[in-house]
């Protein structure tokens, strides 16, 4: 399955400033495939189809990048899926 | 089996519960705080143990995160003060504008519930068995599935809802 990269188009001309980052979910056999669903939703303001999608990668692949753009965003998103319980971590994009 | 409130406050009702159901929705709000679970709960930003951003990431954000849970669980505790009860069984409301909190406060009893005991995805995709009060793993999965099926009735209803009011009590999403 490929990997679905959400890349804001603002944030890259200032990527240079701290580097370009993942936003990661991983997945948790207990959270319920509807609520990951609704969380994607609701943090990154997905429509519904993309969300499943991304639900259904986490559930099958273990993980899926959910955005990537600068570090202050994506520590701001990892912080708003762990308010909601998910397993979620950040990373350099290039590494 | 939850229905509409008629009251003022728009809220799904839960009624006719019998005392063993009552018992694990009292009990919602004093699972998260399970030995062994804060792990669970406040999980690593970053997969790197040791880094600048853990440290930062202890010292910033989980004190927040610890505000949050414990919000949500109030909210829920609130509710449950409401909890009515005749021959027929229980009843409680949840109203609308508190149905983020009790999404939010059943995720944190199941995912603390599975880390405590420590249980498998192939556990938790078992068949439910009837309840063994025996049994803490069988005791454990059957909560955490009763807990489920609450969520999941609350995200249906939560999906036919207009967004909520920004001047509501439940914390920002």
């Amino acid at each position: 399955m490929s990997t679905l990269i959400e890349k804001d188009p603002s944030e890259k001309d200032f990527a240079f400033l701290d580097g370009v980052w993942n936003v990661i979910v991983h997945n948790d056999p207990v959270n319920l495939m509807s609520y990951v669903t609704m969380t994607f939703r609701r943090v990154f303001g997905y429509p519904e189809e993309k969300a499943k999608k991304h639900m259904m990668e986490v559930h099958t692949c273990g993980r899926s990048i959910l955005w990537t753009g600068n570090r202050e965003k994506a520590e701001h998103f990892v912080h708003l899926l762990h308010n909601n319980l998910l397993l979620a971590t950040l990373e350099p994009a290039n590494r | 089996m939850p229905s509409s409130s008629d009251n003022q406050e728009p809220a799904l009702v839960f009624s006719e519960l019998p005392p063993h159901f009552l018992r694990l929705i009292r009990e919602l709000p004093i699972c998260p705080e399970i030995e062994n679970a804060s792990a669970r709960l406040f999980p690593s930003p970053s997969e790197k143990g040791g880094s600048k951003l853990l440290e930062d990431w202890n010292l910033y954000v989980h004190p927040d995160l610890q505000s949050h849970f414990m919000t949500v669980r109030q909210i829920v505790q609130n509710d449950l003060e409401r909890i009515r009860s005749d021959q027929t069984g229980s009843s409680f409301s949840v109203p609308y504008a508190h149905m983020d909190a009790w999404v939010n406060a059943l995720n944190q009893a199941r995912l603390a519930i599975a880390c405590a005991h420590g249980l498998t995805e192939e556990e938790l995709d078992a068949l439910p068995s009837p309840p063994d009060s025996q049994d803490p793993v069988s005791s454990a999965v059957n909560r955490i599935h009763f807990y489920g099926q609450l969520q999941q009735i609350l995200i249906e209803q939560m999906e036919t809802l207009p967004p909520s009011d920004p001047d509501d009590e439940t914390p920002p999403f």
